[in-house]
């Protein structure tokens, strides 16, 4: 008796914790841009408009944009269309811009620690770091 | 006409709970599944692997923990409740190679383990290695007529 309600009560509590998080509200795109322009809120607008997606981050510098994406759930089966097609529809729209799109949860993790690092603003670093995730998303092994 | 063999231990046996053990299975190998997502996600977060490649650290570390478990004698208690969700995953080939390495620990360590270690598993490589061969040539197939990309 005393084993069914320490289960029940652990339960209700996992269940508590997962309402909470599921209903916290949290932006569905990030951004990062030194100079914002017409481009890279269209960018934004772009991915946030896309029901596909449930997050995404997009890191802009100097003419290039890595963008990593979470794709949804009960659409992971398509991540990889989702991801080549994302990425066309920015090269097709943005020609100007080196576009990289992820669908790797990953390479959105690290694009969220750039996001958060408090050196963000130091140009040399930030290159170095987008060129380690761009390198990390071709990694096969 | 007398019964046949079939039909008289179909009889004498017991009823097996189907509906119970189709719950067990799932039970069990949702866990396993849950761990080796568990797992996945920190092999992501703490080292350097994408999750494309987080897989492979995930497959092994899995298959070892099932291995320890095996020698210890736990994997069998799991199987015991689990059934099917405890060797269909790939857990299963750890428990599979270690259950054949101790029960053949008795003819010594060529002859004994060394030979009959794979006896149960080597099904598991030849048909997992035949259907990623008919998977990727379908796949391939798909791709070259343009339904599915990779």
């Amino acid at each position: 008796m005393k084993k069914v309600m320490t289960m029940r009560r652990i339960i209700s509590i996992f269940i508590v914790i997962s309402l909470l998080y599921g209903c916290s509200p949290n932006e569905k795109v990030q951004m990062y841009a030194p100079h914002p322009t017409n481009d890279e809120k269209e960018i934004v607008d772009l991915l946030a408009k896309k029901e596909e997606l449930s997050e995404a981050t997009a890191i802009f510098y100097d003419h290039t944009v890595v963008v990593g994406v979470q794709v949804d759930a009960m659409k992971k089966w398509k991540k990889k269309k989702i991801e080549n097609n994302l990425q066309k529809e920015l090269e097709s729209k943005y020609a100007q811009h080196e576009v990289f799109v992820s669908a790797d949860l990953k390479i959105k993790w690290e694009l969220d620690k750039v996001l958060k690092d408090s050196n963000i603003n130091q140009q040399q670093k930030l290159k170095k770091s987008l060129s380690r995730i761009r390198k990390l998303a071709k990694e096969e092994t | 006409m007398g019964e046949t063999k079939k039909e008289t231990l179909e009889k004498a046996a017991p009823k097996r709970p189907l509906i119970l053990n189709v719950l067990r299975a799932f039970l069990v190998g949702g866990i396993i599944s849950l761990v080796g997502q568990l797992l996945t996600y920190f092999y992501m977060y703490f080292f350097p692997f994408t999750e494309r490649t987080a897989s492979n650290p995930t497959v092994a570390t899995l298959v070892f923990i099932s291995m320890l478990l095996t020698g210890f004698g736990l994997y069998k208690k799991i199987g015991q409740f689990g059934g099917a969700g405890s060797a269909v995953p790939v857990t299963g080939f750890g428990n599979a190679v270690i259950s054949a390495a101790i029960e053949h620990r008795t003819e010594g360590y060529v002859l004994g383990v060394g030979s009959n270690m794979f006896k149960l598993a080597g099904s598991v490589i030849v048909f997992g290695v035949f259907s990623a061969f008919i998977v990727a040539l379908f796949k391939t197939i798909f791709v070259l007529v343009g339904w599915v990309s990779w």
